[in-house]
């Protein structure tokens, strides 16, 4: 049984410094991968991967289940229904991953194939390549910037 | 859900999941020794989202079967598994720890079946889209996201081995002529589809998918003149090349044998081990 008078806001703010295990400056409340809490005979967080071969999904799990587990039991179930759009992050999670170096694409609704540019972090310049759409996680790809002469990683729009 | 639907939709599950791992698990042996350090990165990520996606389906199969989805991924019988056979066999060098390497590997292979799967994979999750399971509706919508990516990566190589020097042209077109009669058994369909398509589950059966998918392939042949292996006749393709069948019955090649024991070894010695 949860433990009696817990609400929804109290388990929310529970989570809210939970952070990704690969973005440890980014928390998964800003990063808009839990959907929804319920509070009922048991707390049920619903979860939705930015990708859904995400190797850190498990860990994000047990860190949700960890944190919750002195109001009661607490189910994590992987939403597939409704999956992660980068419209998801919130206005604090784009400024946290812009000064932990990561590119955002201008339109977060662009589609995938419009190759949204991105600014460089570093210097702000617009005259940026694209060098590989994969980076060294899924959620990442790499970019160059032809101003500063730096590479920098793009946050993906998937 | 009825018996016979249920059965049907745990198959057809376990057809897309079992494709999915096993290029996935293919790809991923070029980590490492891909052509450039970018492509190690890249092949290790496309093979880490196929993977993502196998387990998806085999977590749908596993709620309809009520089998555990590592199960399902790693201690079938060799026999058991759906995935078609242009799939199974190993692109690269092999790496043997007492010495006796394999050398030879081809990348123009790799790239060659991985754009042309990617071009049929893309055609069959859009008939996902629409599917009265609204979990399977929902991946196939992030699947799609998630494969344009490897989509643009393929076309890139595509043109790059095409228009490249002779050798990659050459090993293009060797590749291509070894692996038709495969990637006509991509079509081969899974047993049950129509009761699929009756429930609204699917749209569209695999076998169906042959001809969008010949549209979709021919105009990156004609661009660079590569030979293709029939033409159009009318509104029907007619193609000199027999499709090689089998997979989704569960017959396979040497090529699965080897894949089957390294990729299942692991588990099998310790079937409930975690870590």
């Amino acid at each position: 049984m949860v433990r009696p008078g817990v609400t929804e806001a109290e388990v929310w703010e529970a989570l809210k410094d939970l952070t990704d295990p690969e973005i440890p400056t980014l928390t998964l409340v800003d990063l808009g991968v839990i959907r929804e809490v319920e509070v009922g005979e048991k707390i049920v967080v619903r979860f939705t991967p930015t990708f859904l071969g995400c190797p850190a999904v498990d860990r994000m799990k047990q860190d949700i289940e960890e944190r919750l587990s002195r109001f009661g039991p607490v189910e994590v179930v992987i939403d597939y229904a409704h999956p992660w759009t980068p419209e998801r992050l919130s206005e604090r999670g784009k400024l946290m991953l812009s000064l932990a170096g990561f590119a955002l694409p201008d339109d977060l609704g662009a589609e995938v194939e419009e190759e949204a540019p991105a600014a460089c972090p570093h210097c702000g310049s617009r005259a940026t390549t694209l060098i590989n759409r994969f980076g060294p996680t899924a959620c990442r790809a790499l970019g160059y910037c032809n101003d500063c002469r730096q590479p920098f990683e793009i946050f993906k729009v998937v | 859900m009825e018996a016979e639907l249920k059965s049907a939709y745990a198959r057809y599950l376990l057809t897309l999941a079992d494709d999915e791992i096993v290029i996935g698990y293919r790809d991923s042996e070029w980590t490492g020794v891909a052509p450039v350090i970018e492509e190690d990165v890249a092949f290790s990520s496309l093979a880490q989202d196929e993977i993502g996606h196998a387990r998806l389906y085999y977590t749908l199969a596993g709620k309809l079967l009520g089998k555990d989805p590592d199960h399902l991924a790693l201690l079938r019988p060799k026999d058991g598994y759906y995935h078609a056979r242009l799939l199974e066999d190993r692109t690269t060098p092999k790496y043997d720890p007492a010495g006796n390497h394999q050398g030879g590997g081809d990348w123009a292979r790799a790239i060659a079946r991985r754009f042309l799967y990617d071009l049929f994979d893309d055609l069959r999750v859009e008939g996902l889209l629409a599917s009265s399971d609204p979990e399977l509706a929902g991946a196939a919508e992030k699947i799609r996201r998630e494969e344009k990516y490897h989509l643009r990566h393929g076309e890139a190589w595509w043109r790059t081995l095409a228009e490249g020097s002779v050798e990659a042209r050459e090993r293009l077109e060797a590749a291509l002529e070894a692996i038709w009669p495969d990637l006509l058994g991509l079509f081969e369909p899974a047993p049950g589809e129509e009761v699929l398509v009756e429930a609204g589950l699917i749209a569209r059966t695999t076998d169906s998918l042959r001809e969008p998918w010949l549209e979709r392939v021919y105009p990156y042949f004609e661009a660079h003149a590569l030979p293709f292996p029939g033409e159009k006749a009318g509104a029907e393709w007619r193609l000199r090349v027999e499709a090689r069948t089998g997979g989704r019955q569960g017959i396979h090649g040497p090529g699965w044998d080897e894949l089957y024991e390294e990729m299942t070894m692991v588990r099998r010695l310790e079937p409930e081990g975690t870590w």
